[in-house]
């Protein structure tokens, strides 16, 4: 499936579960919830783990604060629907995004942002800062143990803390000269170069592709007259 | 549109550095964030537009691998670096007195920007450690909004000033030959006090 059917199909189903009433909502966001976590990830990374761990702190947290009435010890209905209505909504955000990250690979969002002519800047700024994150995590950890190893104290939250400056300073500089050199690959590797490239992934537009964006389209106009097909009928 | 591939590595790592900070503060078990250092220095650095796509940039990484909400906060980090890059004027982050006083004022800025987002958007959860406070101050009898409001102050407020105690301590001890790269870099050229 070609990528950009993929964000079309992610976008229409966070509208779906927010333009449909309950209990609609509440089974598209869990069968939604569902395959995304179940669905196999084709991107090499998986953070359904996260994103889990996150879901159900962002429905616990929005129970105690509509949902619980504290003053007289009891749960409110109607803070109960507010907690739900909002619960449904990061679900489906979390849903959508979980299924984009799981299935779509690097190489075809590369295609996809050179295919929609974005600026090269914007491409080559954000899979620059996905190369970056990996090479930071790694230099974080470095930085700890050689400072476990130097025995530097972690006692209490100031000497945390103190130990917080140091870290980052070495984090920092060390991958500044990174950068430099990196930088300079950039350049002589012809970044600003026009034309084809050989290792890049051609993306092709399917019967397939249209058949889902058709059907996604015609949910969305479905779903904005409703109103009126339900006030008519 | 080119630009300088050193300046376009510049804001990537800034970017990376915003989402990946939080591993390191998770590793010192300390009750702060931080996810704004690479915004802030970007933005003084290069500037305020740079700095604006390098939160920008880090808050769609946090969406794709840890929080998909956080997206919806990009306003609050172009904000932040356009004041950052405007209180580089008023000596932010080239002495301490001014560099507490005008962190503090950004931990505000931030607090009250995050507001209408976490209100009408999120309805109150922000999936970070200022939903305790919301939930305390909710506990209480305070509306949403005042519970969101004073939860994101009294968290965003420390987080802000750590975050820029510690862009000072980073930019004063940087070595030239590091700091030449950048065109921020007349306000490192001032001594520390």
């Amino acid at each position: 499936m070609h990528p950009a059917t993929r964000f079309i199909i992610a976008i229409c189903f966070v509208f779906a579960a927010l333009k449909t009433g309950v209990p609609l909502n509440f089974v598209i966001v869990l069968l939604g919830l569902l395959y995304a976590f179940s669905v196999k990830s084709r991107s090499g990374f998986n953070p359904s783990s996260i994103f889990a761990r996150m879901l159900v702190f962002a429905l616990v947290v929005l129970f105690l604060i509509h949902g619980v009435d504290f003053h007289t010890h009891a749960i409110s209905q109607k803070g109960l629907r507010t907690a739900g209505n909002a619960g449904v909504r990061f679900a489906s955000v979390f849903a959508a995004t979980l299924w984009l990250v799981k299935r779509t690979t690097k190489e075809e969002l590369y295609a996809l942002m050179l295919s929609l002519k974005l600026p090269m800047v914007a491409t080559l700024l954000i899979f620059r800062a996905i190369w970056f994150l990996p090479h930071v995590s790694k230099r974080v950890r470095d930085v700890l143990l050689a400072h476990q190893l130097r025995g530097v104290k972690s006692s209490n939250v100031f000497r945390r803390s103190l130990a917080l400056a140091p870290a980052l300073y070495a984090i920092f500089a060390s991958m500044l000269l990174e950068i430099c050199d990196s930088s300079v690959t950039l350049l002589s590797k012809g970044i600003w170069i026009h034309g084809p490239k050989s290792s890049f992934l051609v993306l092709r537009w399917s019967y397939k592709d249209w058949m889902a964006v058709g059907a996604a389209g015609l949910m969305i106009v479905m779903l904005l007259f409703k109103g009126c097909y339900f006030a008519r009928s | 549109m080119r630009g300088d591939p050193f300046k376009i590595s510049f804001i990537a790592f800034c970017a990376a550095l915003n989402a990946g900070v939080g591993f390191l503060v998770h590793s010192l078990k300390l009750p702060i964030y931080l996810d704004s250092v690479g915004t802030v220095l970007a933005a003084v650095l290069i500037g305020p537009f740079p700095g604006a796509v390098a939160g920008v940039l880090a808050l769609l990484i946090i969406s794709i691998t840890t929080a998909p909400t956080a997206i919806a906060y990009s306003g609050t980090a172009i904000l932040i670096a356009v004041c950052s890059s405007f209180f580089t004027r008023f000596k932010f982050l080239a002495n301490m007195r001014a560099t507490i006083f005008w962190g503090f004022l950004l931990g505000v800025i931030a607090a009250l920007a995050s507001v209408p987002v976490t209100v009408y958007v999120f309805r109150g959860a922000t999936l970070a450690g200022a939903d305790i406070f919301t939930v305390l101050f909710k506990a209480t009898g305070m509306s949403l909004h005042v519970s969101v409001t004073l939860g994101g102050l009294l968290t965003d407020t420390v987080d802000k000033l750590a975050t820029a105690l510690l862009c000072f301590c980073l930019i004063k001890a940087l070595p030239a030959r590091l700091t030449s790269h950048f065109t921020g870099a007349r306000i490192l050229s001032i001594k520390p006090e």
